[in-house]
């Protein structure tokens, strides 16, 4: 169980506002793990950070020991690294399955594709993410929770170690929430690490062994999620007294 | 060589007043809207034209100035049409946009050139507000282009007055910033957008019309040079920003004016200037060099 | 890493692909006029025929060859070119050139001043591609104009020959009717080609690159990689029709080689066949050949006491067209034509 993320005094400054600073974590191999915190807390941009995205302003990001700060996304992709986007994108003239080939085309994907057949590989993360039988038709006509579940299939394409999951509940209904946190968990059962964020704490809260909390860019709390939970400044982050911390 | 300095100095401000008033609109455009408007020169070329066929018509002799606003009005509305007939449906698409607006300019360059004053260079010398020059340590200070200076400098005054302070021009500023938000406010994105798009072709026109009696009509295919010119300029000053555009045309007029005087064969290498100073300024910052915007 | 035995068994599958393809609706058409272009030139020996009627459907499959390679830089890889006349251009002045005042061969011309195109495409291509959308417009137009004024510049004359360009080429082909068939070929095999690439997995990356470039990088994608390719391969088909040009012309001069409304017609063939097709470049670049032809022939109209040239308004009629396509038939208006054509015959045939 080695750390296959860790995080060292992270900060992203855009113009006068510092949406991620000073931020430090770590991640073992393995691990299901929130990172939670209210909106504009920071989550995306740490995502974006991880991802290649954005270059930090300052800090260190390794992954399996590697410093991949500021290296380009798609190199971190083929390191191991996936993603997926709070706003759903997707190639919205190709097919479902076409959507899903492109990552499968990626070098780690390919590692795979090698073996099984592109268009194998592809059919099964389809598949698995519930969506085969409409693997013919282009994106732009799915319903929103369709859409989530393929940027999930997008992301799982490049046969990633560590997956990145930016909100993938929001804007979907309860039994369509049933659904990802189904696919997600059954994901982390093959040994995928997994992290996710969310913005409203009931989502995570019984999915996950572990969340870290953030609030205006700065680390909060780390731990069991009911341990979190009650933490005074996440509280009153939630609730909006405008805490300031040190 | 006094003569020569002289010589690039009046020019360049010369130049340098005529794309402000260009490239701002164009800009605007680009700032509020995304929109990459490639009729814009064509909009300036068009004006010309215009006050040249109403001065031919024998209707409006004696009413020379009624040509000035009928020809503003008219490409004023060209402008508005633009947006609504062609750009609004396609707003999706930035490729559909400007291959649109790029078949525009390419119509309205033909109609100018199938009309019977299409492949002739002319003279619309009656609209001179001032006549004559005055010798400035020997160099010939034309006067209207003097008038010309000045005016384009009143005219970015009131303009950016116009876009810190009336009520039109604050919703202006909303919608470049923040679209959605300024739906919320209540604000109609697309007719801000409209307004838009007719206050840039109403500069152009003012533009042409305050520099081309001084100078001739060259031929529709002018306009192609103003938009790549207008180009150069808004990227040296950053997308959408105003006063970016102004600086960014006073330095693309200089940079002209210079290689005029004082390279060999100074002229025709002045005409690659703009277009070199696009190439570079895109490869080394892209964001302009006084924009902030990312380009997406 | 080639797989023989993949290759051997796709060579085995090739016939029977070949054969069900026959019986499709595209594939009898496209079949059908591969025919009648084939046995065109035999149909009449007369001197007008081969002289101005063939010599038209030469310079459509020239244009279909440079339409099919701008739809695959823009409408395939989504990465706009308002200058594609640079590769078409610079193939031609260096074939000429070669011809001229080096005396070589035209065939290695061809192939030389195909390959230079290519690095151009390349030189051009790698700094250009940090630009997006319109910006990426804008730059190839102004690489084009760059191009277009230093080749007329009148002090650079000794080396770039001037407006006057270069003249008094030999042909393609000693006859009209050889010279259709070489363009024949190539063009079957630029298309074969080109139509395979937009349909393999290679293709299908581009398509991504085009549709959203941040979620190809997020897919793992070197979507700079991919771009490159995809402004050498075409600018590669784009020389190759530009070398063609030049020796068809017989001559070659900045504005006849490198203006933008060479550029505009790529743009305006594509467009019309349906973007993002490849085979609509063909159908919109015969199109466009036999309306200008058209246009021309039929010269002067006198409406009333009104005189319309149509030989000259041709250029605003193509602009309309371009303005009417984009704006309300985003997929063109032949290829849709087509398919409705196509359900009429499924109808027919009771399938
Ligand atoms: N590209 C950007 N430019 C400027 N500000 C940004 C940018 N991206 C994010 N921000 C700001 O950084 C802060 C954190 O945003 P984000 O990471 O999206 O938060 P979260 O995902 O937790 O809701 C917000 O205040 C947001 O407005
Ligand atoms: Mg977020």
């Amino acid at each position: 169980m080695g750390v296959i993320l860790e995080v060292k005094n992270l900060t992203k400054k855009f113009g006068g506002l510092t949406a991620v600073n000073d931020f430090s974590f770590e991640i073992k191999r393995g691990e299901f793990i929130g990172l939670i915190g209210p909106n504009g807390a920071g989550k995306t941009t740490v995502f974006n950070l991880i991802s290649g995205f954005e270059k930090p302003s300052s800090g260190r990001i390794r992954f399996n020991g590697i410093d991949i700060t500021g290296m380009k996304p798609y190199k971190i992709v083929n390191l191991g690294i996936a993603r997926t986007f709070q706003l759903v994108r997707s190639f919205k003239y190709l097919s479902l399955l076409d959507n899903i080939t492109v990552s499968c085309l990626s070098k780690r994907g390919k590692e795979v594709s090698k073996k099984t057949g592109t268009d194998n590989y592809a059919s099964s993360i389809l598949a698995s993410v519930g969506l085969i039988d409409k693997a013919r038709i282009p994106p732009i006509i799915l319903p929103h929770g369709d859409l989530r579940k393929l940027q999930i299939g997008k992301a799982v394409g490049t046969n990633p170690e560590l997956l990145l999951l930016d909100e993938p509940f929001s804007g979907l209904s309860f039994e369509e929430q049933l659904g990802i946190t189904d696919l997600i968990k059954k994901l982390h059962a093959d040994g995928v690490t997994i992290f996710i964020t969310g913005h409203v704490l009931r989502e995570l809260m019984t999915l996950v062994p572990r969340v870290i909390a953030m609030h205006q860019g700065k680390f909060i709390a780390d731990g069991p999620p009911v341990q979190v939970a009650n933490n005074k400044i996440v509280l009153e982050a939630y609730l909006g007294r405008g805490v300031k911390i040190a | 060589m006094i003569v020569d300095i002289m010589n690039m100095l009046f020019n360049g401000t010369l130049t340098g007043a005529v794309y402000a008033l260009i490239a701002m609109g164009y800009s605007l455009v680009y700032g509020v809207g995304g929109i990459m408007n490639l009729s814009h020169g064509a909009y300036f070329m068009l004006t010309g034209y215009l006050l040249l066929w109403m001065l031919q018509t024998p209707f409006f002799i004696g009413l020379e100035w009624l040509t000035v606003v009928f020809a503003l009005i008219i490409i004023t509305v060209i402008g508005g049409l633009t947006f609504l007939l062609l750009v609004k449906p396609l707003q999706d698409s930035h490729v559909a946009v400007v291959i649109v607006t790029f078949g525009l300019a390419f119509l309205l360059e033909q109609v100018v050139l199938i009309s019977p004053s299409g492949t002739e260079v002319w003279s619309i010398g009656q609209l001179r507000l001032f006549q004559g020059y005055t010798m400035v340590f020997g160099y010939p200070i034309v006067h209207q282009y003097v008038f010309l200076i000045v005016m384009s400098i009143v005219i970015v005054l009131l303009f950016a007055l116009f876009i810190n302070k009336s009520k039109l021009g604050k919703s202006i500023r909303a919608v470049s910033q923040d679209r959605e938000a300024a739906g919320l406010m209540g604000i109609n994105a697309s007719r801000i957008l409209l307004y838009t798009v007719m206050i840039s072709a109403l500069l152009a026109g003012l533009a042409a019309f305050l520099y081309l009696p001084g100078a001739s009509l060259d031929g529709p295919s002018m306009g192609w040079g103003y938009l790549l010119n207008s180009f150069a300029v808004v990227i040296l000053g950053g997308m959408g920003s105003l006063i970016g555009s102004v600086a960014g045309a006073f330095i693309v007029g200089y940079t002209i004016s210079f290689t005029n005087v004082f390279v060999p064969y100074g002229p025709s290498w002045a005409h690659l200037v703009p277009i070199i100073i696009i190439i570079v300024i895109l490869l080394i910052r892209p964001q302009g060099l006084f924009g902030k915007k990312e380009l997406r | 890493m080639l797989n023989l035995k993949i290759v051997k068994e796709k060579m085995n599958e090739f016939p029977s692909y070949l054969k069900s393809w026959v019986k499709t609706f595209t594939g009898s058409l496209t079949i059908f006029c591969l025919l009648i272009l084939f046995v065109m030139p035999f149909l009449s020996a007369n001197q007008s025929f081969t002289h101005v009627f063939l010599r038209q459907f030469s310079l459509a499959m020239i244009f279909a060859i440079f339409a099919a390679s701008w739809d695959l830089l823009t409408g395939i890889s989504g990465q706009i070119s308002f200058g594609h006349a640079i590769f078409f251009g610079i193939s031609g002045y260096i074939c000429a050139y070669l011809i001229k005042y080096q005396s070589f061969p035209i065939w290695i011309s061809i192939i030389i001043s195909t390959v230079v195109a290519v690095f151009f495409g390349l030189a051009i291509g790698f700094p250009l591609l940090r630009l997006k959308g319109p910006y990426l417009a804008l730059g190839t137009l102004a690489m084009s104009l760059i191009l277009l004024k230093l080749f007329l510049m009148g002090s650079l004359a000794d080396w770039l020959f001037g407006s006057e360009g270069i003249s008094a080429l030999p042909g393609l082909a000693a006859t009209p009717v050889i010279e259709y068939f070489i363009l024949f070929i190539f063009m079957i095999l630029t298309f074969v080609i080109l139509i395979q690439i937009s349909k393999s997995k290679f293709g299908t990356i581009l398509k991504s690159i085009r549709d959203d470039e941040v979620g190809s990088d997020a897919s793992g994608i070197n979507t700079t990689k991919y771009k490159i390719y995809a402004f050498m391969l075409s600018s590669f088909f784009a020389g190759l029709a530009g070398g063609f040009y030049a020796l068809y012309i017989g001559a070659v001069n900045p504005t006849g080689n490198f203006g933008t409304v060479l550029s505009f017609f790529a743009i305006l063939m594509a467009s019309l066949g349906g973007l993002a097709t490849i085979s609509g470049a063909a159908l919109g670049a015969f199109f466009f050949i036999f309306l200008e032809y058209a246009l021309i022939e039929i010269g002067v109209v006198e409406i009333g006491n009104l005189a319309i040239d149509f030989g000259l308004y041709k250029f605003a009629i193509f602009a309309v067209i371009l303005i009417v396509i984009i704006r309300f038939a985003e997929h063109g208006i032949l290829k849709p034509l087509l398919e409705r054509l196509k359900d009429l015959w499924d109808l027919l045939l009771g399938r």
